[in-house]
């Protein structure tokens, strides 16, 4: 040991100026985020300067570990015949063990050291301490165990940043070859039936292999330094890795194709049942020369299992008429009769009120269109809604000679439960397991009240291919009012931005938070909103998925309703 | 005892036999220069020898033990100077020392400040600094600290000029004077060699022309003139000549050749039966003029001569 670390200290003198910089680049980095947290929100523009700012640094901390794990390994190359080391009583094990060693030092246990101040300071207990220097080890030691994979390969800088820039070439020629295939904008993810994390998993699984690949290949070069044999192992290697990506269960090829896939271990639910309700025409502005028109469909669901949600991750209706002419559509971003939160003492049958309610059904009024469609992300309650645009004469051929129609659904069953609460006041703050939300100012407009809200959370990198964690599912943030069950939904628009400094993700948002409107009578009326937001607080859901679901509804005779249309009662 | 052994030795790039079956023995105590023209294959011999490249086919052996096999116990009873070895030019001479110190337990300080004081290096600049001859010298302190049972140096020469080689070779025949180690040098220097070998082998296009003591093969290489007699009938033709002679050469009367089976009595002898003979003049040869010699007329005759 004594003679490993004999290596390992020389190896740290050698690099100890790249090693400063290292260093230096993360407390940057740092120093931004205290910015964000300390200082009071000022301005979006701020938060997009320290972000661009933030990118350039996190850009430069990968380029110079990248660049620090090939001088690490070049300051004893182990290919070609003139490097000091193998005609010295150095074995190759104790060389790889020295790297190996100085690895650990150089992007594992100096980053943790520099970042622990950091991350106290955004109020991680040694719960999330473990959690992310975990992570910080693991998300530095994919792009360093590919550098180190070239770095064993080469002798040299040059040779090492040329093998980079083939490497750079060789995965962007297969990445441009995937986008060109069909269907890649639906590698990721629920819209072919894939959840999230079922998708996170196999890609875990391939960075697993490919990771002890590398490690196979660079154990090899240190130990036999026969560099025909390491390349024939990474070959292979990057062989099994293809392989892998094309078969199931790492099934990523799958992702090309047009079928879907659902997760063997979620149970299906039996009593759920999906009606078709009606059809109509949604509002298109007069002005509006686009000949199409945008059909909604409604669907009641029935046997929601209690306190369960929906969430579509595919519908595909096909039209038919006795003629044979077919009309298919297939709609991935639907994801209806999804809540937004739990709202205490409000049944379900009231969703859809409580919607219209707020505002957030389209309508047509106050001498404009107010854009606030009813989005399938928000369609509430038993009553299932998708929109459709489709060419008019089409809804007239409907009208005059109904097809059969056929819907095709999948989704899953979601829970929601409600995370931290706390109350809607500037400066008030909730801090623990691993997040923490601030609420930062609160602004004031002529019609809203919106107020900005620091979140600090713990975020993996890496979809968190190297946290032993379950990762926390998603989450939504909005205001309620327990008293009156009422809450303030999303408006469509809001833009979040977000960092994320060392694990630690930093977000602010705007919340509009104005009271909600009643609709009393023929009109909106508005309630005070100093006295709705005097008992309000934020509160966050967690979203897990419990189970899935697949249905085909057939409608003998499609037929729009031509009196319905968009709007308020 | 001999403290290298190869057999068959052979190293292949692509088509091109860098090194064609060869059979060398270095005996334990002495200098060994390996000698021959750029390309011989010296480098790629001393390379396989210290594991830095594996043979094709054959085998070699360093200290009893397979090259392939060479580990930390042998490497440190190895000392090993080459001018293309990429030494840590970072570090100054006392880092340099300091860093390899540990990884020997043979390590004797005692000559290590010795040697230091002998090479005359400045311990506290950065080897980056230095010419390539103080580089020579500082690697070889780092490979003689420590007492090696082997040292092996594989073009220590190179490039360096007149005033500097010399001092490096006085250094080494110096510091070979104060161990009982054994030597084994790669040159196509072969001046300076001379100067510190006692064993020859000389390489050329991959294979081993010759392997013996130097004093050996000096004691057999002569240069022979003579002056033939008026009237005398000379067999010039080569069936006419014996083997031995090499070089052979008539200006005029004056005939000129190089005996490399030279034998007092012996070479007399056959020098009467081709022509009767009165005087010769007959000059001992440098290492030198043997290579080149041989060189000239075929490496081919450099064993047959020596058989």
């Amino acid at each position: 040991m004594k003679l490993t670390w004999q290596i390992v200290m020389k190896d740290l003198t050698r690099l100890r100026l790249a090693l400063a910089l290292w260093v230096f680049v993360f407390v940057c980095e740092f120093a931004i985020g205290i910015r964000l947290l300390r200082g009071e929100p000022s301005g979006f523009e701020l938060f997009d300067r320290l972000r661009l700012f933030d990118d350039v640094i996190y850009g430069l901390q990968v380029c110079i570990g990248y660049v620090l794990v090939a001088a690490l390994v070049h300051e004893d190359p182990l290919v070609g015949t003139t490097a000091f080391w193998p005609t010295r009583p150095i074995s190759g094990a104790r060389l790889l063990g020295a790297k190996a060693l100085g690895c650990l030092l150089i992007f594992g246990v100096l980053p943790v050291i520099v970042t622990v101040p950091w991350w106290l300071f955004c109020g991680y207990g040694s719960h999330e301490v473990a959690k992310a220097t975990l992570d910080t080890l693991g998300s530095h030691l994919l792009p360093m165990l590919v550098g180190l994979t070239i770095a064993v390969l080469t002798g040299s800088m040059s040779r090492f940043l040329a093998g980079t820039f083939l490497t750079v070439a060789f995965l962007g020629t297969i990445l441009l070859m995937a986008a060109m295939a069909p269907n890649f904008t639906d590698l990721y993810g629920s819209n072919i039936g894939i959840q999230n994390e079922v998708s996170d998993e196999r890609i875990r699984r391939l960075i697993y292999l490919g990771l002890a690949g590398f490690s196979i290949v660079i154990a090899h070069q240190f130990l036999t330094r026969r560099l025909t044999r390491s390349l024939a192992i990474l070959g292979c290697t990057l062989g099994l890795f293809l392989f892998g990506a094309t078969q199931r269960p790492l099934n990523l090829a799958h992702f090309f194709e047009h079928g879907k896939e659902s997760r063997p271990s979620l149970p299906y639910t039996d009593n759920l049942a999906i009606e078709y309700k009606d059809a109509y025409l949604g509002y298109v502005q007069p002005s509006d020369d686009n000949m199409e028109v945008i059909l909604r469909e409604r669907f009641s669901v029935t046997n929601i299992p209690p306190g369960l949600f929906l969430s579509f991750y595919r519908s595909e209706l096909e039209w038919s008429w006795p003629d044979g002419s077919q009309l298919h559509r297939t709609v991935n971003e639907m994801v209806g009769h999804q809540p937004q939160l739990p709202v205490p003492h409000q049944p379900p049958s009231e969703w859809w009120d409580w919607m219209r309610v707020h505002g957030y059904a389209g309508w047509k009024g106050h001498g404009s269109y107010k854009n606030y469609m009813t989005s399938l992300e928000q369609t509430p309650g038993p009553i299932l809604e998708i929109n459709e645009q489709i060419p008019r004469e089409l809804v007239a051929r409907m009208r005059s000679d109904p097809p059969a129609c056929t819907a095709d659904f999948r989704g899953f069953l979601v829970r929601w439960d409600p995370y931290p609460e706390i109350a809607l006041a500037p400066g008030s703050r909730w801090q623990g397991d691993g997040q923490g939300i601030r609420v930062g100012r609160m602004k004031w407009d002529s019609r809203d009240r919106e107020m900005t809200v620091t979140l600090v959370r713990h975020q993996a990198a890496i979809g968190g291919a190297f946290s032993p964690y379950v990762e926390m599912p998603r989450l939504w943030y909005a205001p309620i009012n327990r008293r009156l069950g009422e809450a303030v939904n999303w408006r469509r628009g809001w833009s979040p931005l977000s960092i994320r400094i060392a694990t630690v993700a930093i977000t602010w948002f705007d919340m509009p938070c104005a009271a909600p409107r009643h609709w009393i009578g023929d009109k909106w009326v508005s309630q005070s909103s100093q006295d709705w937001l005097s008992d309000a607080t934020i509160v966050s859901s967690v979203e897990t998925t419990v189970g899935q679901f697949a249905r085909k509804v057939t409608i003998d005779r499609f037929v729009p309703d031509p009196e319905q249309s968009d709007g308020p009662p | 005892m001999n403290i290298i052994e190869t057999h068959n030795l052979t190293r292949r790039f692509g088509r091109t036999e860098a090194v064609e079956g060869l059979d060398l023995a270095v005996p334990a105590g002495s200098v060994c220069a390996l000698l021959g023209p750029n390309g011989a294959g010296k480098s790629t011999t001393i390379k396989m020898l210290m594991n830095l490249i594996v043979p094709s086919a054959g085998e070699a052996r360093v200290m009893g033990v397979d090259s392939r096999r060479l580990g930390p116990r042998e490497f440190a009873q190895i000392g090993y100077v080459s001018e293309n070895q990429q030494l840590p030019v970072w570090m100054t001479v006392r880092q340099l020392l300091n860093y390899c110190r540990p990884f020997y337990p043979t390590w004797d300080l005692r000559l290590e400040r010795e040697l230091s004081s002998q090479l005359a290096l400045p311990e506290d600049r950065k080897l980056s600094q230095f010419s390539r001859g103080m580089l020579m010298k500082a690697a070889l302190l780092s490979s003689l600290a420590y007492r090696p049972k082997l040292l092996v140096l594989d073009e220590p020469f190179s490039g360096l000029d007149p005033l500097v080689r010399d001092e490096l070779v006085k250094s080494i025949i110096e510091v070979s004077a104060s161990g009982s180690w054994t030597v084994l040098v790669s040159s196509h220097d072969i001046e300076e060699v001379e100067r510190m070998t006692d064993h020859v082998a000389l390489l050329d296009s991959g294979r081993l022309r010759l392997s013996e003591p130097i004093d050996a093969l000096e004691a057999r290489f002569r240069r022979i003139e003579f002056d033939i007699p008026p009237g005398a009938t000379v067999d010039e033709s080569k069936s006419g000549l014996p083997p031995a002679w090499l070089e052979f050469e008539r200006s005029g009367n004056r005939i000129s050749f190089v005996d490399s089976a030279f034998n007092s009595a012996a070479s007399e002898r056959s020098r009467n039966q081709f022509v009767p003979v009165g005087q010769a003049i007959i000059r001992p040869m440098t290492l030198r003029e043997i290579f080149l010699t041989l060189a000239r007329t075929g490496w081919s005759s450099a064993k047959g001569a020596a058989a």
